[in-house]
Parts: C-alpha cells; sequence; structure tokens
C-alpha cells in the first residue's frame, strides 16, 4: 500500500522511538546543557554559552552588562522552539554605564527589567515539559552566511538531518520567518525546504503545511539553493548520534559566518513534516537502511548519498527528457542470438564512436565486419573495423555501429562514444561507487 | 454490589471511566484528534454530566473567553506566571458569580442548582488553555480547545446514554475487559491516522 510508506506518528513512536532511543539518550537530547557537554566531550562544534541561571538567587546577582550585542536566550528543558528569544541588536548606548536596551526580531525594545521576568518565567517552568522548574540559558547568535541572507527574516536558518542506524536519511532547510519571530520551528510559521541528499541543494519548500515555490512577498525561488559543506554538515550528524546515541535522531545544525557548521539542538522525537518538504516518504527510506552495519562515517555518508540523492537528478530529468548518467554504467548488450549480455560500460564523451573488445564481440558472435574505417589515437593511425552494435544502457535500447579494438588491457570491454550518448546526461559524479 | 449499598450511580460513573477514556483513545490512535491529553477531555465530560451538556457547554465557553480575555489584559503588567494564572481564576470566578446573580434574576432554576464540583473543576481547567496559549500560540490553543470541546461532548453523550449504562450495570466484566482489550490494540496500531492522510496528501500522491 503507498500509505505505508509514510510514516506517521504511531509508527515514528512505536517502531522508532521506543526501540531506538533509550531513556538516557532522551535525557541528554531533552537537556539543552547535557547535550553540549556530551558533545563537545567529542570535539563535536556547539554553539557557544555566554551565561546560565539556574535559579533566582543566580538571577538576582546577574550582570546583564556583560552580555554581547546579540544573544539567544533559551530555557533548557523547553521543547520545539518553545520559549527561545532572539535579542537581534542592541541600542546605542552614550556610556558604558547606561543600562542596555536589547531589540528582538520583530523591533520590539527588551529592558532588564523585561529580560528578568522572561527568565522568571523560565525558571517558574513556564516553557519546560511538566512545566518542572528549568534553567535559562544565554547563548551565541550564529551570525548569518550571505548566501542566507535573502532567505532568512532576521534569525539563522538551520539545517535538520534525520539520522538512524548512523546514516542521515533525510534533510530538510529551515527559514525563519518574520511570523516564526526568527526562530526556526516550522509550526511556528518557519519555512521547511527539503534538500537533495546527494548533492545538498534544494529541492520543494512548505510553509503552514502548503507547498511553495518562491519565498513569500518575494521572487526568490527556494529550489535549487547550494547548502555550503554539504558534506561536513552529514559527517556532523551522524558523529550526534555515535555521541549522544540518540537512534533515531534529528539533529538541528547551523553555519556560522566564521565558525562553520555547528551543532544547535538533538532532537529525540524529530518531527514529521520533514516528509513534506521533501515530498518523500520516509518508512521508505528507513527500511532500506534497517539493519545495515556500517563501520565508518565515510562509509554511512556516501550510502546516504547514494540510496538518498537524486531528487535534483529526477528533476532535470524530467525538464530535459534525457536520462542521467555517470561515468560507469551497467549495459546489456545483445548479442548475435539476441540474448543480453550483462557488463559495465564506461560513458567516455572524449570518443566520437564507441569501441567494444575483439574478445568480447567474438565471444557474443558479434564478428560481421559491415566497414573499415582509419582512425588517429594516441597510438599513431591505424585502421579499425565498424561493426552493427546494439545494447541497452538506462533501460534505453541504442542501435549503432561500433568499432572492434583490442581492449585486452583495459578496464573496460566496451566504451560509449558521444555519438551513442544523445539521448543522455552525463554526471561524473554519479555511480562512482559501482564496481567494475 | 448495588444489593449492598453502592449506590448505582457509583457504579456507572465507574464503568464509564474507561468507556470514555478508550473513545479519547481511539480519537487520537485513529482519528488524530489530540484535545488536551486525556485528562481534560475526561473530566471535561464528567463535569458535563453533572451539569447537564447545555449549562456546561455554556459555561465552557464563558470560561475559555473570560481566560482568553484576561490573558490579553495581563500581559500589559508583566506579572509572573502563577500570580498571572491566580488572577484569572479570580476574575473567572467573579463572572460565574456573576452569572448566578443574572440566573436568580430571571429565575433560571436549572442554572442555580448547578453543583458547585463541576464548575470548579471547568474554572480550573482554565489554567490549561492559558499555558496552552502561551506555550503554542493562540492559533493551536484554539484547535486543541475546540478538538477537546468536541471530543467531551462525544465523550458526554455516549456515558449518559441510558442503554449503554443499562448493559454496562448487567454486564460490567464486559466493558472492563472489552475496554482492556481495545486500548491494547489501539496502543500496538501503527497505522497512519485518519488527520494524516490529508497532512501527507501530496507526499501521498507522489509515492510511486
Amino acid at each position: 500500500m503507498k500509505t505505508e510508506k509514510i510514516l506517521g506518528i504511531n509508527k515514528r513512536n512505536i517502531k522508532y522511538i521506543k526501540p531506538s532511543n533509550s531513556k538516557r539518550a532522551i535525557r541528554i537530547a531533552d537537556n539543552k546543557l547535557l547535550t553540549k557537554r556530551v558533545l563537545v566531550k567529542r570535539s563535536i562544534p556547539v554553539a557557544e554559552t555566554f551565561a546560565t541561571v539556574k535559579d533566582r538567587n543566580e538571577l538576582a546577582v546577574f550582570n546583564w552588562y556583560n552580555l554581547p550585542k546579540s544573544f539567544v536566550l533559551k530555557p533548557n528543558r523547553g521543547k520545539e522552539g518553545q520559549g527561545v528569544l532572539i535579542l537581534y541588536g542592541r541600542i546605542k548606548r552614550k556610556t558604558e554605564e547606561e543600562a542596555p536596551v536589547w531589540v528582538k526580531a520583530d523591533r520590539t525594545r527588551m529592558t532588564i527589567p523585561m529580560l528578568q521576568n522572561y527568565v522568571l518565567n523560565i525558571l517558574d517552568g513556564q516553557f519546560s515539559k511538566g512545566q518542572l522548574p528549568d534553567s535559562a540559558i544565554f547563548e551565541e547568535r550564529l551570525k548569518l552566511l550571505r548566501i542566507f541572507k535573502p532567505y532568512a527574516y532576521r534569525g539563522v536558518p538551520d539545517i535538520r538531518i534525520l539520522v538512524y542506524n548512523f546514516i542521515p536519511v533525510m534533510a530538510e532547510l529551515r527559514l525563519p520567518t518574520k511570523e516564526s519571530d526568527g526562530r526556526s520551528n516550522l509550526h511556528l510559521g518557519a519555512i521547511g525546504v527539503g534538500i537533495d541528499m546527494a548533492t545538498g541543494t534544494t529541492t520543494n519548500a512548505i510553509w503552514h503545511n502548503k507547498i511553495i515555490k518562491y519565498l513569500p512577498d518575494t521572487k526568490l525561488s527556494l529550489s535549487g539553493i547550494k547548502i555550503p559543506e554539504w558534506k561536513a554538515l552529514l559527517e556532523l550528524a551522524t558523529e550526534c548520534q555515535q555521541a549522544s546515541r540518540v537512534g533515531f535522531l534529528g539533529a538541528d545544525i547551523g553555519i556560522d559566518r566564521e565558525k562553520g557548521p555547528v551543532v544547535l539542538e538533538l532532537n529525540a522525537r524529530p518531527g514529521l513534516s520533514i516528509q513534506m518538504a521533501n515530498l518523500a516518504p520516509l518508512e521508505m527510506r528507513l527500511e532500506k537502511i534497517k539493519g545495515l552495519k556500517i563501520k565508518s562515517i565515510k562509509q554511512a555518508i556516501r550510502l546516504s548519498q547514494d540510496l538518498f540523492g537524486g531528487q535534483i537528478e529526477e528533476e532535470l530529468e524530467e525538464l530535459s527528457g534525457r536520462k542521467v548518467i555517470g561515468i560507469k554504467e551497467p549495459i546489456e548488450i545483445i548479442d548475435s542470438k539476441g540474448e543480453k549480455y550483462k557488463t559495465t560500460a564506461k560513458i567516455d564523451t572524449g570518443a566520437y564512436r564507441s569501441s567494444i573488445c575483439q574478445s568480447l564481440a567474438n565471444k557474443l558472435g558479434l564478428t560481421e565486419t559491415i566497414k573499415y574505417k582509419k582512425v588517429r589515437s594516441a597510438l599513431g593511425k591505424e585502421e579499425r573495423s565498424i561493426i552493427d552494435l546494439s545494447f541497452i544502457l538506462d533501460k534505453r535500447r541504442v542501435s549503432t555501429e561500433a568499432f572492434i579494438a583490442d581492449r585486452e588491457e583495459m578496464k573496460f570491454d566496451i566504451i560509449i562514444g558521444r555519438k551513442d550518448l544523445k539521448k543522455f546526461l552525463v554526471d561524473p559524479a554519479k555511480n562512482i561507487l559501482l564496481k567494475k | 454490589m448495588t444489593t449492598n449499598g453502592v449506590p448505582e450511580l457509583s457504579l456507572v460513573f465507574f464503568l464509564m471511566l474507561p468507556v470514555a477514556a478508550t473513545i479519547i483513545t481511539f480519537a487520537r490512535q485513529i482519528l488524530g484528534i489530540k484535545a488536551f491529553d486525556i485528562y481534560v477531555p475526561l473530566i471535561t465530560a464528567f463535569a458535563f454530566l453533572a451539569t447537564g451538556i447545555k449549562y456546561g457547554v455554556f459555561l465552557f465557553l464563558v470560561i475559555v473567553i473570560v481566560a482568553t480575555l484576561l490573558r490579553y489584559l495581563l500581559r500589559k503588567t508583566r506579572l509572573l506566571y502563577i500570580p498571572r494564572m491566580a488572577l484569572t481564576l479570580i476574575a473567572i470566578t467573579i463572572c460565574i458569580y456573576i452569572l448566578f446573580i443574572i440566573a436568580i434574576y430571571f429565575e433560571k432554576s436549572g442554572f442555580i442548582q448547578i453543583s458547585v464540583f463541576p464548575v470548579l473543576i471547568l474554572i480550573i481547567l482554565s489554567e490549561r488553555f492559558i499555558a496552552t496559549q502561551i506555550r503554542l500560540g493562540n492559533k493551536k490553543a484554539a484547535v486543541l480547545t475546540v478538538e477537546t470541546l468536541i471530543i467531551s461532548i462525544i465523550c458526554y453523550y455516549l456515558i449518559s446514554w441510558p442503554r449503554l449504562q443499562d448493559f454496562a450495570l448487567q454486564y460490567p466484566l464486559i466493558i472492563i475487559g472489552g475496554t482492556i482489550i481495545l486500548n491494547i490494540l489501539l496502543g500496538r496500531w501503527s497505522g497512519l491516522r485518519l488527520t494524516e492522510y490529508f497532512r501527507f496528501k501530496e507526499v501521498i500522491k507522489r509515492i510511486k
């Protein structure tokens, strides 16, 4: 059934969170200070903490004058972005002694008494689960990357990467809007943008659970944004899982203009609208990697890019009407009896005509020379015979004329030249894992 | 038990609790109607049972509206959370008090005779509505409140249904055993919730 490929809340809880996320792991993810401690131990970069306030006594002696121009105030146990306050800047003062006043993303002002009040509410547990007493964290606000500038309203976008079995499964760029008050949580009004796992390029976007093409009120396309340091982000997400042992993990990673990727938060109950942003079902992907043995981070990232990439490719294929192929492609050659012989071909856009190895041609009974042609190659001039050849490449049948060549010493029995590649686009980054 | 002096009504209430709880589980696991967990809709349904549905829903709405208004009024005072909540509860109590005076004036005996406990419960529940408004925003809180009201009304009609009450008194074990089995099955159900079919409509469309 189609709908079984989608991950719903019930299945997420029963099949993934219960068995994969231990109590200890959830405790780490739910406590931001503890998360930081665990990650720092593994030298994973996290956002800097300026100060913490654990109780009213600490608040009473808190020195507000030491806070920088901009910072983020968070409840330690707040979930889904609840209670996160972003102070965007500070109003100019005449002297250092003058009481500082900060500005929120929506340009309203926050004075020290207002912030004290806000911290008191955090301490009273207004944003924590079960309204238990909580602590407040003053954290660095990341510096916005230039390429994100046109897309993010005030706050800093972050990248949610879902990791299961150490393999990044799906990712989403979250853009803060005016409505979300600089925060990047979807249910607070941020925009979710799907990401192609292979290339780190954005695909579709959703806002309030509806598909959008452009950034609201602008003509900026939300697809095709290239996320910098994509591989590093994927590796970071996997490392977060290794460090926290949250088996079904949503890692939120920001990119700082100077520091590069920084882990912001870990989520032991990641939301499911990531499927909407990517217009792709999660359960299908999770099923693919269940029980795979992962030996290294590099392998995990390769698997992720190979298995879950390709959305961009599909779009390209739809637009151009051509198939995207890599440098090494599986191919089926039709022999003299009409039967298919499977092998791997090298796609060579430097050659005009395709060539097949003498010995393979003999084996398949493709021996009838139809003409000869003189060719110039790196080895000098020679005369080669040409035969009729039919093969199937990426489900398309191609009938052509090919050279017979002595390729005994070569890695591939057959190369496909550009004469036969008119219906394809060649992407050298595809199928790099395919073994000869 | 009834022969030994346990009032029949208490017994009915006891037996209806698992039924109402199961309805709420069903609404959440299969339909995807969240409401405020299990406690709020459950206790609201029983409060309705004591006040009658007409006055119950009326009080519910009055309390939610007054609490929301108060939240806006008190926002500018920058009071802390707990005192602000206490002030809200006091304001609601005053409103209910005024309603009683109006009821006496218009001789609405049905309203005057409402027992005090269900009214108190409804007032106290307003804390949850306000807390949710602060945490999740007005829109989401409004959706949850409406969902709670709907589920509570459904539960109310089911548990006040005389046929079901008679059945429960006759076969209490079937009610208890049945609800246990149903809840275990619902707790294992891993299919999509009804609301998720709408939520993921676009994704379902694109699955090959």
